[in-house]
């Protein structure tokens, strides 16, 4: 807690003492050279990569299982699995994509 | 000046998913008073003032999933920017002792400076680099001794020693 003395000091040293000189460009210099990330893909993403990985593996299982209980192939059972391999393909895309941009 | 709910959503935007727009931001809201600290920390010195600045944005950048929001985000970032002060001081002078007096003051003596801002300058150059850089943040920055302790992970009985010790020196400085 700042006593009058205190106060008067801050007052003092706040009005004579230089501020920085404004820097325009400062905010776009400092931006220019953050480093990447070391993970290009942030936590949020890895969660949500994990859960449909999880979830296209499951459907995948129970899908060969039904396929492999009826004995015999459907239309419906090859377009389920085409799906499947198009949703596998872009979840890794998801994840090579921040590689690629890069 | 940003809230505490704004400052936390852009710290969560960097957080989440690398937000540099958001970084940004924080960087223009705390930029000036960041800079300001380090130019008077360095005696007036400019150039490395940027440079110290600029390596503190980007060291934020690199540990903000450290950043547990139990301090401020300002108090973290002077921490960092303190941090960078001492880092410096070893690497370029390593025999130099943060409880001397400054020696190598670069305050310009400009044509807009005053003779009160050059007695101002002359009493802080007076003070060794700790006793500064908690005069600075006590009177300039206007913390608490909380979070000056905080800052400069000094004990806060060394803290009210180094301002009281820094407003005796400041007193004799300014009196000459």
């Amino acid at each position: 807690m700042m006593d009058t003395k205190d106060k008067e000091i801050a007052r003092l040293l706040q009005k004579d003492l230089p501020e920085a000189g404004k820097d325009a460009w400062f905010t776009r210099k400092v931006l220019n050279r953050l480093p990447r990330r070391h993970s290009q893909v942030s936590p949020v993403e890895w969660g949500c990569i994990i859960t449909v990985c999880l979830l296209l593996v499951a459907a995948f299982i129970i899908e060969s299982a039904n396929i492999m209980n009826s004995q015999q192939l459907f239309v419906r059972d090859i377009l389920i699995m085409a799906t499947l391999t198009m949703m596998s393909l872009g979840v890794a895309g998801w994840i090579i994509k921040p590689y690629i941009r890069n | 000046m940003l809230s505490t709910v704004e400052e936390l959503k852009l710290i969560a935007r960097c957080i989440a998913s690398d937000d540099r727009d958001a970084f940004g931001k924080l960087v223009e809201a705390y930029q000036d008073s960041l800079r300001r600290y380090l130019l008077n920390l360095t005696l007036g010195d400019a150039c490395l003032t940027d440079d110290l600045a600029q390596e503190t944005f980007i060291k934020a950048w690199a540990s903000i999933r450290s950043f547990k929001g139990l301090a401020k985000f300002r108090t973290w970032l002077f921490r960092i920017a303190w941090n960078e002060y001492i880092s410096y001081r070893r690497r370029e002078h390593p025999t130099d002792d943060l409880d001397s007096p400054g020696v190598n003051s670069a305050y310009t003596d400009c044509h807009s400076a005053t003779e009160a801002n050059m007695d101002v300058q002359v009493a802080l150059k007076a003070l060794s680099a700790k006793e500064r850089t908690v005069v600075l943040l006590f009177y300039l920055e206007e913390m608490p001794v909380k979070k000056v302790v905080e800052i400069t992970g000094m004990p806060e009985g060394t803290v009210k020693v180094y301002l009281k010790r820094a407003r005796e020196k400041m007193a004799i400085a300014l009196s000459n």
